[in-house]
Order: structure tokens, then sequence, then C-alpha cells
């Protein structure tokens, strides 16, 4: 199960930074991006046919790439850049869950952003998770099932 | 054409006005809000030719949002594009029954042209 899940994540980690953001990820990341420090966390839980959480982890020199990059212009704005980490989140979001359940509607909560690496509950293992070097920077997506309703 | 863009996300508001700007399509404007119940407030007092919404969004919901405005005789058969990274479920079938036509998150600037051309019934001259 592990493995599907890991498959479906990376498929739609992959496909939305690389159609929405024109950031082409590198899979596994590089030293260099392994060693970045973890900035900025968008997380989106959800209930349904399952219920869980989806982190979207951006790590140094991201943020000020997704915006910019979905806009086409610097932006120095830290606000719009956490929303662009949102909707990204989002966009992952809800591309997994037609591999949870092909059938049935997820409540998707609005993203929750933090300009921080505070938010992650690293107690528990991820159910899925994706590591993505994109460009000098890196990107990492979890995603947690707490409960399956079926 | 008047189009009205319905997100909670600021840059995905942005990003769809500017793809629509660059469109080549016949816009006149392009109105935005945050959530449905800004959405109605300006459904009510601008002339608005299309619809473009997500669903989820704090307030008032995408699909909330395309309930009120069938139930609005002004508002009957107004166009709506639906953008959401939702595929399916009971939701998207509601959208479905209330005549919304959909195009995925992440979409390209190609696929947002085609639905909008191909929904809002813009003359051939601006499909080339």
């Amino acid at each position: 199960m592990r493995s599907v899940l890991d498959a479906s994540l990376r498929q739609a980690a992959v496909n939305t930074f690389e159609q929405l953001v024109f950031l082409l990820p590198d899979i596994p990341p590089d030293e260099s991006q392994r060693a970045l420090p973890v900035m900025a966390v968008a997380s989106i839980a959800f209930r349904g046919p399952a219920a869980g959480l989806l982190q979207v982890h951006a790590c140094e020199g991201l943020l000020s790439r997704l915006a910019g990059n979905m806009l086409g212009e610097e932006l120095d704005d830290e606000a719009l850049q956490l929303d662009a980490l949102g909707e990204i989140a989002n966009i992952i979001c809800g591309q997994v869950f037609p591999h949870l359940d092909p059938f049935r509607a997820f409540e998707q909560q609005p993203p929750q952003v933090s300009a921080s690496g505070s938010t992650v509950p690293r107690l528990l293992e991820p159910s899925a998770s994706i590591e993505l070097g994109l460009e000098c920077s890196r990107a990492d997506v979890m995603l947690w099932i707490f409960e399956d309703a079926a | 054409m008047n189009v009205l863009v319905v997100d909670d996300s600021a840059v995905m508001r942005a990003v769809i006005a500017r793809t629509l700007e660059m469109s080549g399509l016949p816009l006149r404007s392009v109105h935005q809000a945050a959530n449905g119940s800004q959405a109605l407030e300006l459904l009510r007092d601008e002339q608005v030719d299309l619809l473009l919404l997500d669903i989820s969004m704090p307030v008032m919901r995408g699909d909330e949002l395309l309930e009120r405005v069938r139930a609005e005789a002004r508002l009957t058969d107004l166009p709506v594009i639906v953008l959401s990274s939702e595929r399916s479920g009971e939701r998207i079938a509601r959208l479905e029954a209330l005549g919304a036509e959909f195009l995925r998150k992440p979409f390209t600037p190609e696929q947002l042209r085609s639905v909008v051309l191909n929904i809002s019934r813009v003359p051939d001259a601006f499909s080339a």
C-alpha cells in the first residue's frame, strides 16, 4: 500500500510543480538540496472516505520562486509567497484523492500555512512521502492517513 | 466579455486573470472575489458574462455559491467553469447537474482558453 501511495503522491507533486510553477523536480534531491532547512509548511486536513493530512515543506530558497514563477515576475511579498505554497498543497491534495477513493467525495480544509517548520507532526511516520529537488532548493511532500472510513 | 474569478488564493486569482488577459479573448473586465459571499455581491452589482470558480473556499464554498447563483432568475443561464483539483465525487456530480463545466488544476493557458471559448460561445474569429 505504501508504494502505491508514494507513487500517487509523487505523480501529483511532480505534475503540480511542473505545470503550475514551471520547476522540473529532481528525484531524489542531491546532497546540497538535502542539507537545506525547512522555511515554511502548508498543511491541508481532509476527511471523507479517509481522514488525514497533507503537508508541503518548502526549504530555503524555494518560497520566493513559487509565486514568482506562477506569475512570471519577482515577488517579495511574503503573504503572496505563502499563499502560493498553500495553493500548491491544495492542488497536490486534490490530485491524491482519486487514488484514495475514486468515487466518494472528500472534504478538504483550506490550507494552513506557517512560515516555520514547527507544525510538523514528526512523531508519526507519514503514510507516503516524496522529496523533490527543485533547482537550488527542495520541497518535501508528506501524506498522513489517520483514519480509513472504508 | 466580463469575467468574475472566484478563488481564495490571491496568487491563483492573479494567475487566472493574467492567463485570461494574455489569451487573446475579447475581455472587457476581469473581476476577482476571494469567496462565494464576495462573489454573490459582485454578481448582483456588476454585469458578469462568465464565472470561474474554485470549490474549496472559506465563508462560502464554490458549490454553495453555484446553488445560490442558479436560484437567481437573472443568473440561471450564466456560464460557469469550475477550476478545481478535485476529480470525482458527489460534489462534482452536483456541480455538473447545475450546469458547470470543469477544468482541473493545474491547467495550461491553452486548456483555460479552450474551455472558455467552448462555454462562452465567443465568435470563431477569436479562436484562431
